[in-house]
């Protein structure tokens, strides 16, 4: 009897009967030396056998698992599209997403300029040839003032649309030359002057085209890559929105599944 | 018979854990309950509780399935609770009035159990003290409820409460004790018995 008393963690251990041999033997010997402490044990007990005595709660319902819809055995779509193969493929995408950013960072000239070199090559070959093909008819038919109309030349033939094209200070005619160089950006630019002159030089467009083609070449470049898109960078944006899709997929079937 | 359950429930038989539900959804609700205090919350926490242990009841590798899954059931409740604890805590206030609504009647009943009473049946408590009992219980701090609410009133091993509770097996006996010295301090009071008996040891 070192301790003056039982501490109630030894109390409430020895009514569980979860003391040692030793614990309690040395419990039951403070005991039978000291009043308060059975007094302190009968407490205890009243306490733990009130509790004890509660009436059990009643259960409002039944908890059962509903049964699950018969779970595919892995062919189906369902069986499929599980969290960890959507996980997966959202992953990949992302990856290769990160990855074509990285190359397009690190490496833009491979991207920008690789897949715009070589049409742009082609295009001005072509354009040469073409002003060049032009020219030639133009200057063929001298007494025909609509071919000055180059650009639309079987829409628009006879002398009418080779008044208004020779004619380029009235809005027609300028709405018409513009409509002609947009309809055939690698044509003649200088369709006004030709219509004009009437009997051009072959080299003449051919001379004048040379400063056009700068802008020329900058204006195909942004119509047909659409500018900041570069293909690059259209399928890292489509390659993020497939992630992301996946990814959200593999969450909400993953939540699902659970409802069973 | 329970194994057996326990094994085919493993290969994804719903029946089979269904019957692992019946046997053991008293106890979880049960728990669940005096965890929570709250009859829906309870209800809530003890589904959830249920099917997390579907999910996941290839992880249980034998001892005592009761510790296993009453594990699942208190962290529900630990659950719901991380969530009620941003509502405002109205019970706890409508508790403590009715507590003191309690007292303010004497009671009639010294009606303490009797330890001496050969059975259970014989310990039934009056109303009042079943309620000072259950209101004292729900006063406790959240951990010794869970003891309490494991080892007394559910009747788990010291060693089944330290698994369900996560918790080494000291750690449960000190809150054990704890949760009951504040009982027999809330009784002691409300019956207004310095010793609630004149020493009569059995």
């Amino acid at each position: 009897m070192d301790s003056p008393h039982l501490n109630m963690e030894e109390l409430s251990a020895f009514i569980d009967a979860q003391l040692g041999a030793d614990e309690r033997a040395g419990v039951e010997a403070h005991l039978q030396g000291c009043a308060t402490c059975r007094q302190e044990l009968s407490d205890l007990e009243r306490t733990v056998l009130a509790v004890r005595a509660l009436p059990p709660v009643s259960l409002p319902r039944s908890f059962r698992v509903a049964a699950a819809p018969a779970r595919p055995a892995g062919w189906s779509l369902l069986g499929w599209l599980n969290p960890p193969l959507l996980r997966a493929a959202g992953g990949l995408a992302a990856a290769l997403m990160v990855a074509i950013v990285a190359v397009d960072a690190l490496a833009p000239a491979r991207i920008l300029e690789a897949p715009l070199s070589t049409p742009l090559a082609g295009l001005q070959g072509a354009e040469a040839q073409v002003g060049q093909e032009r020219v030639r008819e133009a200057s063929q038919p001298e007494s025909q003032p609509g071919a000055a109309l180059r650009a639309e030349p079987a829409a628009t033939p006879g002398p009418q649309a080779g008044v208004e094209a020779l004619a380029p200070d009235t809005p027609a005619g300028a709405a018409l030359a513009e409509r002609a160089a947009d309809a055939s950006p690698p044509g003649p630019a200088p369709a006004p002057p030709a219509g004009i002159g009437l009997a051009p030089s072959p080299q003449e467009p051919a001379a004048e085209a040379p400063p056009s083609h700068p802008l020329r070449a900058a204006e195909a470049a942004e119509r047909t890559t659409g500018g900041w898109a570069t293909p690059g960078r259209l399928a890292a944006v489509v390659l993020g929105v497939l992630a992301a899709a996946l990814l959200a997929g593999s969450f909400l079937s993953g939540r699902r599944r659970p409802n069973l | 018979m329970e194994d057996r359950w326990i094994a085919a429930a493993q290969q994804g038989d719903v029946s089979a854990f269904n019957q692992l539900v019946e046997q053991h959804q008293s106890a979880a609700y049960s728990v669940a309950y005096r965890t929570l205090r709250n009859a829906d919350d309870a209800a809530d926490a003890t589904q959830e509780a249920f099917l997390s242990a579907f999910r996941s009841i290839r992880s249980f590798r034998g001892g005592s399935f009761r510790a296993w899954l009453l594990r699942i059931v208190v962290n529900a409740c630990y659950d719901v609770h991380r969530y009620a604890r941003r509502r405002p805590a109205t019970s706890m206030e409508a508790m403590l009035e009715e507590r003191d609504d309690a007292s303010s009647h004497p009671t009639q009943t010294r009606g303490w159990a009797d330890p001496a009473a050969p059975d259970p049946e014989a310990a039934a408590l009056s109303r009042e003290t079943r309620e000072a009992i259950e209101a004292a219980i729900a006063l406790l701090p959240e951990d010794q409820r869970v003891a309490v609410a494991l080892v007394d009133i559910q009747g788990l091993s010291y060693e089944e409460a330290a698994q369900a509770m996560a918790s080494p097996v000291g750690t449960v006996r000190s809150r054990l004790a704890r949760a009951r010295a504040r009982l027999r301090d809330e009784l002691r009071a409300r019956f207004d018995e310095p010793s609630m008996s004149g020493g009569n040891l059995p």
